[in-house]
């Protein structure tokens, strides 16, 4: 009884690609189509490499990202402290991964609230349909006109620097765009003769929304969540990087970028490895999502 | 093209509406007021301070207030600087992020569109993946990481260019390209996009037909609807210029509304975060008309919407 998703999109394959023997699902051809893009996989090994490291490696440093030695001061990179020290002698490796951790858990959880908030709207606007659809975007339109970077900085100065507040508020101006993609999908979807036997089958409006149709909105909807998580982890570097969002002694890359920002003309190593950590998981983490969008979706060739 | 511009301008209206409405309640539904962390003030100033800002009346009528004196441009006063009202102030910083932002589009343009040009000319090629990866990086590289990577290369090592401030020319070189920088590297990315689907159309083809030198086809024929979705994200691009720069103007210390703003939401300056807030709002919707404006003049298909 679910929704046949194999045979959803014979358009997404092109004529002139070879199809191979046997049924390729949605998922398998885009699949071999992300295998073959190479900056995708290395992309995608980056990505799998950083995640273990962050999370794994605070277990096995030998020092903890808030351990001070201010006997020890800052120091460069050197045996013992492969990164080095920032002033309060607090190893940067440590510190390091500990942001990693951070941004990260920042970037995936408030791209979740984003996913589930927009996914719900944009489902619901499109699947009802007539004024109710219209009321709901429109207000889409107004929300999305408003500068809500700014919203975001006005609620973390004055509602606290709270580290669940911070990724819900950016979870929250960031499911615009999800909920816009969700509707447009929704809105052909439901128009389906899969629609038409489900409902025939006397199932409820809900059910029909929740298993029938939103499943076959999972690829345009994996791709934008994946383009969402750096867009998510700049914006909270950004916060942190005005003093607004991580606070020390707790560590988050933007907050190492800012730290060590103040001091990079003595000791530039702090400013160097934070930057490097950050910009390198940023770029895979686009590369993944271009490649995502070529795999899934040809019909949309790069931008 | 009247009733359009119209229609997008009285739809402006209640956008600035909502905006006004969230950031006015949202800052004073926040705990902590404008004068709670100084020391505890006589009964009597206390009162005259409330009088002189109109916080003793209620909240509604606060609102209503500020409705009405915004819409005649008039913003209120600063509750932290004194001795000017905040439409001063926000004329005062306005000029400085606008030219700031001035500068930062014209790099993104002049590097943007030569780099989208470039790698369109000759598409999968070394020169293309290569403009391409430069321009990934720049997505990649945000002004608070380009910016001090910027400073601690050409200001503190080679000495060449002063590490923060607005006053000389030289002082404005390195804020313009770190917010410039990201900017480029997205209008590469659209206009190789937009060249190469153009010239695959079949007008190009007849004029490549026609003889055509390649230059003449790539500038006269090609460009026109080539940078079409660069100027369909002009608007944003814009607004982010104007708007986005309170890290770039905090890194160097450029005395624009964006610092201003961060300032004032640091020291829960009321009507000056409002105020800000609101013209920000404004030119945002109204940049975002100019770029339809210019992109129903480009596209002669887009007009009838």
């Amino acid at each position: 009884m679910t929704a046949p998703r194999d045979t959803e999109t014979p358009a997404a394959v092109p004529a002139a690609e070879e199809i191979p023997a046997g049924r390729a699902s949605l998922w398998r051809d885009a699949w071999r189509r992300l295998r073959v893009n190479r900056l995708a996989v290395a992309a995608l090994f980056v990505l799998c490499a950083v995640c273990v490291t962050v999370v794994a490696g605070p277990w096995v440093t030998p020092h903890t990202y808030d351990a001070q030695d201010t006997a020890l001061g800052a120091v460069g990179p050197r045996a013992g402290h492969w990164l080095g020290t920032d002033p309060l002698g607090r190893d940067l490796l440590a510190r390091l991964l500990q942001g990693g951790r951070v941004s990260l858990l920042i970037g995936l959880s408030a791209t979740a609230v984003s996913l589930l908030i927009g996914v719900l709207y944009g489902g619901v606007s499109g699947f009802a349909g007539g004024r109710a659809d219209a009321l709901m975007m429109r207000i889409v339109d107004i929300l999305y006109a408003l500068p809500y970077t700014v919203f975001v900085i006005i609620l973390m100065v004055f509602f606290g620097r709270n580290f669940l507040f911070l990724f819900l508020a950016i979870g929250a101006v960031e499911w615009l765009t999800m909920a816009r993609i969700v509707r447009g999908q929704v809105l052909s979807l439901r128009e389906r003769e899969f629609v038409e036997a489900a409902r025939a089958l006397g199932l409820g409006r809900a059910r029909i929304l929740i298993r029938h149709i939103l499943p076959n909105t999972l690829g345009p909807v994996i791709i934008y969540a994946t383009l969402t998580v750096p867009r998510v982890m700049l914006l909270e570097a950004t916060l942190s990087f005005l003093g607004l969002g991580v606070q020390p002694p707790m560590s988050s890359w933007g907050l190492l970028i800012k730290e060590g920002v103040e001091t990079m003309e003595e000791y530039p190593w702090l400013l160097l490895f934070p930057s490097i950590a950050f910009s390198a998981t940023l770029f895979a983490l686009n590369a993944l999502g271009d490649g995502l969008r070529d795999a899934l979706d040809p019909r949309t060739s790069r931008d | 093209m009247t009733g359009f511009i119209l229609r997008r301008l009285l739809e402006i209206v209640p956008v600035l509406l909502a905006v006004v409405t969230i950031t006015f309640f949202l800052v004073r539904l926040a705990p902590g007021g404008p004068f709670d962390s100084e020391k505890r003030l006589e009964p009597k100033a206390q009162a005259q301070i409330e009088a002189f800002y109109r916080l003793d009346r209620p909240l509604h009528r606060q609102y209503l207030d500020y409705l009405w004196d915004a819409a005649r441009g008039d913003l209120g006063p600063s509750y932290r600087k004194t001795g000017r009202t905040v439409t001063e102030w926000v004329l005062l910083r306005l000029p400085v992020s606008m030219e700031l932002g001035l500068y930062a589009l014209a790099v993104a343009l002049a590097v943007g569109m030569g780099a989208g040009l470039l790698a369109a000319l000759r598409p999968n090629r070394a020169l293309d993946h290569g403009v391409m990866s430069a321009a990934m990086l720049g997505i990649c590289l945000p002004g608070f990481v380009l910016g001090p990577l910027l400073t601690l290369v050409f200001s503190l090592w080679m000495g060449w260019l002063p590490v923060a401030g607005w006053t000389t020319p030289a002082h404005k070189i390195l804020p313009a390209v770190t917010l410039g920088a990201m900017y480029a590297a997205y209008i590469a990315r659209m206009t190789r996009g937009g060249m190469l689907e153009t010239l695959s159309q079949d007008f190009i083809r007849t004029a490549r037909a026609k003889g055509l030198t390649e230059a003449r086809i790539l500038l006269r024929h090609a460009l026109r609807g080539g940078i079409q979705p660069v100027v369909a994200f002009l608007g944003p691009a814009m607004a982010g210029l104007f708007t986005g720069s309170f890290v770039v103007e905090t890194i160097f210390q450029v005395p624009g509304l964006g610092r201003e703003f961060v300032e004032a939401a640091f020291n829960r300056d009321y009507t000056m975060v409002t105020g800000t807030v609101l013209v920000y709002a404004a030119l945002v919707a109204l940049l975002n008309l100019a770029a339809d404006l210019a992109q129903a003049w480009l596209d002669p298909r887009a007009r009838g919407l």
